[in-house]
């Protein structure tokens, strides 16, 4: 009994959804049930979340190839034939289709779109249309075998063959969907170059960066500048942390210098360097000359040290307070200051001239007596890096006093910066992978 | 003094990195292209008809020229493989007849490398039965394991060795004047040997594979639009070189093979047979050519095809993806491989009519593959600006109905003989 129902409603279900792929090249009728073309694609409004459909285009001809677009709410019927509510006389047809934003067939059928869900890059098979009265709305993509096997023509017999072989297969029970809110088109507008984000822009953005990354390896390169081109700044900072120096190099080349500028400032100073210290210098002044001041300045401070010294390792962003402060004041700046910071692992005491005196940290602090100085709450030992001093040596020291930031001085102990565990472990993670090799992108 | 010196030094490196920056796609594409199958065929077309079929060769440069600049403007202005264009824009049929074709022509040409592999070893006295099992193992690991990238560049620099035809041919002291008529005066007889190694020839030099191939590797350097005009020497250069080889090897064995009446099976028998007319150490560099050229071919076939497939299909690929994460492409590459040794493995395998019947199919395959291009091509759409020209069209077109015309001859030759009669 169960099981009867359980049909029924699995066969009203499969009623409501349209496949994509069938309704295309079927011949549509008008209202006098005249063949006048064949349904060609059908364009969609992106503005909800779940695209509706907007125009259906008809194609008729072999050798002079006419197109027709009409307004969907004018299809009558979706059964073996696409039937009109029109009368042919007031359907025109032109040598060229409209102009459309979107469209089905053009621009999601076989195409790649990024699925935010799985975060990758995936080809699409066949399309779910919902039928809502005179409507279709797209619901899922498709993308597994089966889709591509309903393509082909071969579902029934190839679904005939698979349960003779194994009746309980995954291959007859698990479809591969994808939800359409998951889905990010990448088909790019090839006047603008731009693409169109779906109202998903907030999965796209969701996902972590290093993992858009990836994703944008997957991508050719015209969409990879499309998609990145959507996303916003500090996004694209991150993204661009992230990616190879070649890829780095490939997306400056098309950004125009401001917004270059604007997306290495919004790096963090010593990835920034990095890829700074990687180009041609007249490059590096022109985007220089364009951002902030003092971040330039900062940053051409940076760009003097060697790669792999503690100097060109290091980060200007920390905290660094006056001897003469409270415990008081000291915890009332770091509120006012460090909301940008990701954390604040240790507080750097220093005199009028930027020379370090001592280290402390917010746990020191909170503990600490609120009138007392801020020298009272420093740790008995100030460990600290030269501006000279290698990867290696920093890595040791870190290690053997289990410090997660060492600061960085120079020969009369003024402080420059700090370097982190992070940092540190992506210099020693390239070390130890140097032989890995590049994931090429052709192959 | 010693400023001057280092002046020099910096001069060579400064010339061999631009020459290293050159040796683009079209280079690689175009070694690639001579490979066991291709040194098989143009062998057999010397030893069989001479110098006869040397005028083929100005035809398939032809085609090859007008295909590759295609793939290469494809390649930069959409910076998608072929695969992902026709699969685009022909839906799932096309591309599924056009990638069953593939396939089934790959693993007949995988089997044609592993053939030059068990061929040029055996010159030195290695059995088939342990060579190739040994050298598709390596190819196994190497791209699953190794690093491919570094192998193909280790390849790339091997494959100059190809030019050791040229001096093979040679010291076999050919006829210059008879190569010039041949060359001049194109024949055409209507039964099916020759017109199967006219497609054969054809087919070989413009394998359809390599359209994919020499895309991707187009994509891969990064190539942009405005560096275009490079782009169209590294195509020259390496469809020219791909074609003075091919002569060369052809002109070795004409010399040599058929003026004395020698039928040859193998590419192997045409270096073992070269012995006696033009010296061993023509015979030894035709093997040692042959057998870097299997080698290179047979790793980089089966994983290309096995690529593209997945490409066109939307399954997970690359050599960077591990077992588990891109099962299809890696039950692909692996089966390739193995069928092709099992093919080569069968004692008294008929390797020579493999061989052709391999580059027959491809030949019947590039029609195909190259309209999808064309109409691809056209599209204002996907192009932009960068759309087929009149001539590039007039070229396409007219290799595309010669190849059916050829392979509807070749199909029909048996009854066609007979109605002449």
């Amino acid at each position: 009994m169960a099981n009867v129902i359980g049909a029924d409603l699995k066969a009203r279900a499969a009623a409501m959804f349209v496949n994509f792929s069938g309704l295309l090249n079927k011949d549509v009728l008008d209202a006098g049930r005249r063949i006048i073309g064949k349904m060609w694609d059908i364009s969609a409004k992106m503005s909800e979340v779940y695209p509706k459909s907007d125009e259906l285009i008809i194609r008729k001809g072999f050798f002079k190839r006419v197109y027709a677009s009409v307004p969907f709410s004018t299809v009558s019927e979706i059964e073996e034939e696409i039937v009109l509510s029109l009368k042919s006389e007031d359907i025109k047809f032109l040598p060229a289709s409209k102009e459309y934003e979107f469209l089905l067939r053009r621009d999601i059928l076989d195409q790649q779109v990024v699925d935010t869900y799985n975060r990758k890059v995936i080809r699409v098979n066949d399309i779910h249309l919902l039928r809502i009265d005179h409507e279709l709305m797209v619901a899922h993509v498709d993308i597994g075998l089966r889709g591509l096997v309903r393509r082909l023509g071969w579902e029934k017999a190839v679904d005939f063959c698979v349960r003779f072989l194994k009746g309980n297969a995954n291959y007859l029970k698990k479809d591969d969907w994808v939800s359409w809110k998951y889905i990010q088109p990448v088909a790019v507008n090839s006047a603008g170059m731009t693409m169109k984000l779906s109202v998903s822009q907030k999965q796209l953005s969701s996902i972590p960066a290093a993992d858009l990354g990836e994703i944008m390896r997957d991508l050719n390169f015209n969409q990879r500048m499309a998609l990145f081109m959507a996303l916003e700044i500090r996004t694209k900072a991150k993204i661009f942390e992230n990616l190879e120096f070649e890829d780095q190099k490939a997306i400056l080349e098309e950004l125009d210098k401001k917004e270059a500028a604007q997306v290495i400032t919004h790096m963090s100073s010593d990835e920034a360097t990095d890829l700074l210290g990687k180009l041609p210098r007249n490059t590096v002044e022109n985007i220089l000359t364009l951002m902030s001041s003092d971040r330039a300045k900062k940053l051409s401070t940076l760009l003097g040290y060697s790669s792999d010294s503690a100097g060109g390792l290091m980060i200007t962003e920390y905290v660094s307070m006056s001897a003469a402060m409270s415990v008081e004041a000291a915890i009332e700046y770091i509120k006012n200051q460090t909301r940008e910071f990701e954390t604040v692992p240790y507080i750097y005491i220093v005199d009028a001239t930027h020379r370090l005196i001592g280290v402390t940290n917010v746990r020191k602090l909170l503990f600490a007596d609120p009138k007392d100085a801020i020298t009272n709450t420093v740790f008995p030992a100030t460990i600290y890096v030269h501006l000279n001093d290698s990867v290696k040596e920093v890595a040791h020291l870190m290690e053997k006093y289990k410090i997660s930031a060492l600061p960085v001085v120079d020969e009369n102990k003024v402080l420059h910066g700090i370097i982190t565990m992070d940092d540190i472990l992506s210099q020693v993670i390239s070390i130890a992978w140097r032989k890995r090799p590049r994931k090429p992108k052709g192959m | 003094m010693v400023k001057e010196e280092t002046a020099n030094k910096r001069n060579f490196f400064t010339l061999l990195l631009i020459f290293f920056s050159i040796l683009g796609p079209g280079i690689v594409t175009g070694s690639v292209d001579n490979d066991a199958g291709g040194i098989t065929t143009y062998s057999v077309a010397g030893a069989l008809y001479g110098y006869k079929l040397l005028w083929t060769l100005i035809p398939s440069l032809i085609i090859l020229l007008v295909v590759q600049e295609m793939n290469a403007r494809m390649g930069i202005v959409t910076g998608k493989g072929l695969a992902d264009l026709i699969r685009e824009n022909f839906g799932v049929k096309i591309t599924f007849v056009i990638f069953l074709g593939l396939v089934i022509a790959d693993i007949g040409n995988t089997a044609t490398e592993f053939a030059g592999v068990a061929g040029s070893l055996n010159i030195f006295g290695i059995s088939k039965y342990i060579s190739v099992p040994l050298v598709a193992i390596a190819v196994w690991l190497l791209v699953v394991y190794g690093n491919y990238r570094l192998a193909e560049r280790v390849f790339l620099v091997f494959s100059f060795c190809l030019l050791s035809y040229v001096v093979s041919a040679i010291l076999a002291k050919p006829e210059w004047h008879e190569i010039g008529s041949s060359l001049l005066r194109p024949t055409m007889h209507l039964n099916k040997g020759y017109l199967s190694m006219v497609l054969g020839i054809v087919g070989t030099t413009v394998a359809p594979w390599m359209q994919f191939y020499m895309q991707s590797a187009v994509i891969e350097k990064g190539i942009k639009i405005e560096e275009y005009k490079f782009a169209v020497w590294d195509v020259v250069i390496g469809c020219v070189a791909t074609i003075v080889v091919a002569f060369f090897i052809i002109v070795a064995c004409a010399a040599t093979l058929n003026k004395n009446g020698i039928v040859i099976n193998e590419a192997k028998d045409a270096a073992v047979s070269l012995k006696p007319f033009a010296g061993a150490f023509a015979s030894e560099l035709f093997a040692f050519g042959l057998f870097v050229a299997s080698v290179f071919s047979a790793a980089i076939l089966p994983l290309a095809t096995a690529f593209y497939v997945c490409e066109a299909f939307g399954f997970e690929a690359g050599i960077n993806k591990k077992l588990k994460e891109a099962p299809q492409f890696y039950a692909l590459f692996t089966s390739i491989i193995t069928i092709a040794i099992g093919i080569i493995l069968i004692p008294n395998a008929p390797l020579i009519a493999i061989t052709i019947w391999s580059q027959v199919l491809n030949a019947m395959l590039l029609p195909i593959v190259i309209m999808s291009m064309i109409i691809i091509v056209n599209n204002k759409r996907i192009m932009g600006k960068f759309v087929n020209n009149g001539f590039q069209n007039i070229v396409g077109w007219s290799t595309t109905i010669i190849l059916i015309a050829l392979t509807i001859m070749l199909l029909m030759a048996p009854i066609l003989q007979r109605f002449l009669k």
